[in-house]
């Protein structure tokens, strides 16, 4: 038998939130979701309203579903788009047309850095590194740095990017199990700047689930990525995903319970674990824990292995 | 019985349709038997979107059932009723 909206008791049901027992017609879920992000950033307090918010979009639907979000909750807000071209062939010119055409709908002004154009690489010229397969922890220092960049240039306060719940808690608990503790306390819902000049860092989708987000996207026609990164092997985080399945089978409400409790933890240990002095990198000049940094080290590393070093 | 289909980005297009209702004579519908009504109506487009080349249908797919996933209920078996919606959700990998 269909099921009727938990909240507006009139049309039928077609989203199921597990750890809220709650049952919802398209259109509450999307305002329950909505909602959702706006608790977040209240609770956390990730910006104020007369801030310029500059959302990192990749393309996927974390990403696209914070953005489309952030508009519904704050008509009134300031907020750019951020993106990254990684000039991986098909991919990265497929993300790059999705948020063209997400922030076209949405009337948000587009920031765009082309690696290829701007640092003369692509993403796919670390395979001939000692990265070699494993490119996904280079591009990940690649798209940190340029976001910091993109930010800085088009004056943005704060930098809100798309990490999940499950993104969150799987990697709280991988840093849990491995005890990087200096890590560990990096996921906390707001960062404050790497320098003077530099936009704070908040993840307003903290307490969403993956699967949340592409209902978001889909229900709510939001464009977004629908082809996966060559590159990515998902190896590391599809594990880390499949043990918390596991846990969350007989408790939905599990992935909250696990960055909750991490939420706790970081506090006190943010009291007994050193902050790395940091320095200007030599070659960018931005805030770096070693004379050069580990984008322009890795920039470079790639600038050699092309023969143009 | 009446079971809604709901179609999402390539499905969507390939059918050119968000939604379709289907008219079942027999009370014994399952996710599985949709399906195959709707592989009679779409043909080769929506085999080749739903199942692999063993005929099987692909691992990472989604159904919802009135928001709830039938792999919480008795998978392609799950029993439909009169009403329900029955969402075929893509596979979306990375954020």
């Amino acid at each position: 038998m269909p099921v009727l909206c938990g909240k507006c008791h009139s049309a039928n049901a077609e989203v199921h939130i597990p750890y809220a027992k709650l049952s919802l017609c398209p259109k509450c879920f999307l305002d329950f979701y909505v909602r959702r992000v706006k608790g977040a950033v209240e609770d956390f307090g990730m910006f104020k309203e007369d801030d310029t918010v500059g959302v990192a979009v990749s393309g996927g639907k974390d990403s696209a579903a914070l953005l489309h979000a952030l508009r519904q909750a704050y008509p009134n807000l300031k907020v750019v788009a951020l993106h990254v071209n990684l000039g991986i062939p098909k991919y990265s010119a497929h993300c790059q047309a999705k948020v063209e055409e997400l922030t076209k709908m949405l009337d948000v002004e587009l920031h765009v850095f082309n690696i290829v154009k701007e640092l003369g690489i692509r993403i796919s010229d670390f395979r001939k590194t000692v990265f070699r397969k494993k490119v996904c922890s280079a591009c990940g220092t690649v798209k940190r740095h340029v976001f910091e960049d993109l930010a800085r240039k088009a004056g943005v306060d704060v930098l809100a990017t798309g990490h999940n719940l499950d993104d969150v808690a799987g990697v709280m608990f991988n840093n849990f199990f491995y005890g990087r503790w200096d890590q560990l306390v990096r996921l906390k819902p707001v960062l404050p700047p790497l320098a003077e000049g530099f936009a704070s860092k908040v993840k307003p989708l903290i307490r969403i689930s993956e699967n949340e987000n592409l209902l978001y996207c889909l229900y709510g026609d939001v464009p977004f990525r629908e082809i996966d990164c060559p590159y990515s092997s998902g190896t590391g985080v599809r594990k880390r995903a499949e043990i918390l399945e596991i846990l969350s089978r007989d408790n939905p409400y599990f992935r909250h319970q696990v960055l909750n409790r991490f939420l706790e933890l970081i506090p006190l240990l943010e009291n007994v674990v050193s902050k790395p002095a940091l320095v200007k990198c030599q070659v960018c000049g931005f805030p770096s824990s070693s004379d050069v940094c580990a984008f322009c080290k890795r920039v470079a590393l790639v600038k050699k292995a092309l023969g143009k070093g | 019985m009446q079971v809604s289909v709901r179609f999402f980005t390539s499905l969507r297009e390939l059918t050119g349709k968000r939604e379709e209702k289907l008219e079942f004579s027999e009370e014994d519908v399952t996710v599985n038997k949709v399906l195959e009504r709707l592989k009679e109506r779409y043909g080769k487009p929506f085999v080749a979107y739903v199942y692999d080349k063993d005929g099987k249908v692909k691992g990472f797919l989604q159904f919802l059932i009135n928001g709830r996933s039938a792999s919480t209920l008795n998978g392609l078996e799950t029993r439909l009723k009169n009403g329900d919606v029955l969402a075929i959700i893509p596979p979306v990998g990375g954020g």
